[in-house]
């Protein structure tokens, strides 16, 4: 139950479906155009591989207009060699083509969708790694997205660049 | 953001507490709880009420200056009718009336945000998730320009 104790002060009028759809489906060509960006830009460093993946959006708005199966979105599993160990093995081990045990450890990073609704921003994406997460924004308007980042130490919303992407990638160890 | 960098600044040492949290699950368990996940959305609520709270009192202070100028230097007939315009009693959207446009960007944006204010003051969660950092910067850009009046 609402009581309006003020003007202004009703709860938000509630979503219709058509709304909800078609914000979905702006949601994903969004989603989309972000993850083709990045895989570009990953694949530009050395020992990095890129795996595209599902991701199921389940939020609060989409029950309230009656959807209540998740939308899948695409989301990224980057992977990178970080530390490579060469062992000699015994010659009584030795083949023509191996004479030493070779280690590769990788490392992750993960690019999933956060919301699409979310007051302040026109949808988020979370940046997951070991103890690092970055949440990037769409700050920008209908039809002309506009991703960025919220860099703390001077309160400031920065874009978000290929550099920045990929010192994220670098920075895996 | 001038007006709210402290709150902005303990969002994110609490937000980055959950955060950690809900790595560390991951790590773990490849799952997260539902009250694990409900933490994001607490905090998120509870920072975003706090920096509203401040708006609101940064604005009643201006109104309270302006409307006791005006009662001292606006001219006969207008005085009157600030002299009957009470403070205390106006409803916070009119405060902001009082300051800038009813139909101007700045207005609309108090409005929006005040209607997410109002369901967490009515015991609810914001419909959707706040953007802390974001919502601050609109809200001290706003108040920036409110202070602006002579």
């Amino acid at each position: 139950m609402a009581y309006a104790f003020e003007i202004g002060d009703e709860l938000p009028d509630p979503p219709t479906l058509a709304e909800v759809e078609s914000d979905i489906a702006d949601w994903k060509a969004r989603l989309a155009d972000l993850m083709t960006l990045l895989t570009q830009w990953a694949q530009e460093i050395p020992d990095v591989e890129v795996e595209l993946g599902p991701h199921d959006m389940r939020e609060r708005k989409m029950a309230l207009v009656g959807i209540d199966t998740p939308v899948q979105l695409p989301s990224l599993l980057i992977r990178r060699v970080v530390e490579v160990t060469r062992t000699p093995m015994p010659e009584a081990y030795w083949t023509p083509y191996t004479q030493e045990l070779v280690k590769r450890r990788e490392a992750w990073l993960s690019v999933m969708p956060d919301a699409r609704w979310v007051v302040g921003t026109r949808g988020q994406v979370l940046i997951r790694a070991f103890n690092r997460f970055e949440t990037v924004m769409d700050l920008g308007e209908v039809g002309r997205p506009d991703w960025r980042i919220f860099r703390l130490s001077d309160h400031e919303f920065v874009p978000f660049t290929k550099t920045l992407f990929q010192d994220l990638v670098k920075a895996l160890k | 953001m001038r007006h709210f960098t402290d709150i902005t600044d303990a969002f994110a040492v609490a937000d980055g507490a959950v955060s950690s949290k809900i790595d560390n699950l991951l790590a773990t368990t490849n799952m997260v709880p539902a009250d694990v996940a409900a933490l994001s959305q607490i905090t998120a609520n509870a920072y975003f009420f706090m920096v509203f709270a401040r708006f609101e009192s940064a604005v009643k202070e201006l109104t309270k200056q302006r409307i006791e100028q005006m009662r001292q230097h606006a001219a006969a007939d207008d005085a009157r009718a600030w002299g009957v315009i009470s403070h205390d009693a106006l409803f916070f959207l009119n405060h902001v009336a009082l300051l800038t446009d009813k139909g101007g960007s700045d207005y609309r944006d108090v409005q929006e945000l005040y209607k997410d204010r109002n369901a967490i003051a009515h015991g609810k969660f914001a419909e959707t998730k706040p953007n802390v950092p974001v919502i601050a910067a609109k809200l001290s850009g706003i108040l920036s320009r409110l202070e602006g009046i002579p």
